[in-house]
């Protein structure tokens, strides 16, 4: 990456806008997505293991959002349940949890981190159910599901909240 | 209730935090410690060379060269014909 106009530099501006938007919804804390972008660019640059079988773009993506899942779970270690689909699913952690959330990040902190993940790549990235069916590496119908219950899980929080 | 619509677009108004100063010469610093600077180009140039725009101007260009390619030989055919033409006619002179 020698120089400003050098090829790879270009690519790291081009790509981290979106990606940082997208990390930082899903963690919820800039430095947190900031520190998650370095990592992913290591990675990226470290062995062309890029094929082409996807576009470069996704590739990308597919290691942000491994990293911001791995994050998660390594800070919420302690609380399997926050990671079990159908705890949220069933609406109660929804229902209890709602009373706190005050803003957009609050609400979305809210939802489990594969339902942070969906719903902040459809908002930041316009990934349809494919593109996060391969990014989340999950079959097109879980990443429908997936989508689907967070968009529902997420407008029951603002309603209940006036979250405007 | 909200429709998808209205949802992305309340997600959308919160602003997304600014990266810090030192962002860039942060990833710049740690990719250079750990990858060879080549790497970094070769990404840049595939992901560029695989555009769908790209792709498309490369597949004319091939077309474009195969159909130049025909049309001079077609020429070359021609050419021999007239030289053969002439040769026989050259021959009948003498």
């Amino acid at each position: 990456m020698a120089g400003d106009a050098s090829a790879s530099l270009q690519l790291v501006k081009k790509l981290t806008p979106k990606a940082h938007a997208v990390a930082w919804r899903i963690l919820g804390n800039s430095d947190d997505a900031e520190d998650v972008l370095q990592e992913a660019f290591i990675r990226l640059f470290r062995a062309n293991q890029f094929q082409g079988k996807s576009s470069l773009d996704t590739y990308f993506y597919k290691i942000v959002t491994r990293l911001c899942f791995d994050y998660l779970k390594s800070k919420y270690k302690h609380s399997s349940e926050f990671f079990d689909e159908e705890v949220v699913e069933g609406g109660d952690v929804v229902a209890e949890a709602h009373q706190t959330a005050a803003t957009m990040q609050q609400a979305i902190g809210l939802l489990n981190p594969r339902q942070r993940m969906a719903i902040s790549l459809w908002a930041y990235k316009d990934a349809d159910v494919v593109e996060i069916a391969e990014l989340l590496e999950i079959d097109k119908n879980a990443a429908h599901q997936l989508l689907h219950r967070a968009k529902a899980n997420l407008k029951k929080i603002l309603e209940l909240n006036h979250v405007k | 209730m909200l429709n998808d619509q209205e949802l992305k677009t309340i997600i959308l108004k919160d602003s997304v935090p600014k990266l810090s100063d030192d962002f860039y010469g942060r990833i710049e610093r740690s990719v250079k410690s750990t990858s060879s600077p080549i790497v970094g180009d070769v990404l840049a140039w595939q992901d560029y060379l695989l555009k769908p725009q790209i792709l498309i101007l490369v597949m004319l260009a091939i077309i474009a060269t195969v159909t130049l390619l025909n049309v001079s030989t077609v020429h070359s055919d021609d050419d021999l014909t007239k030289v053969d033409a002439l040769s026989f006619s050259s021959s009948l002179t003498l």
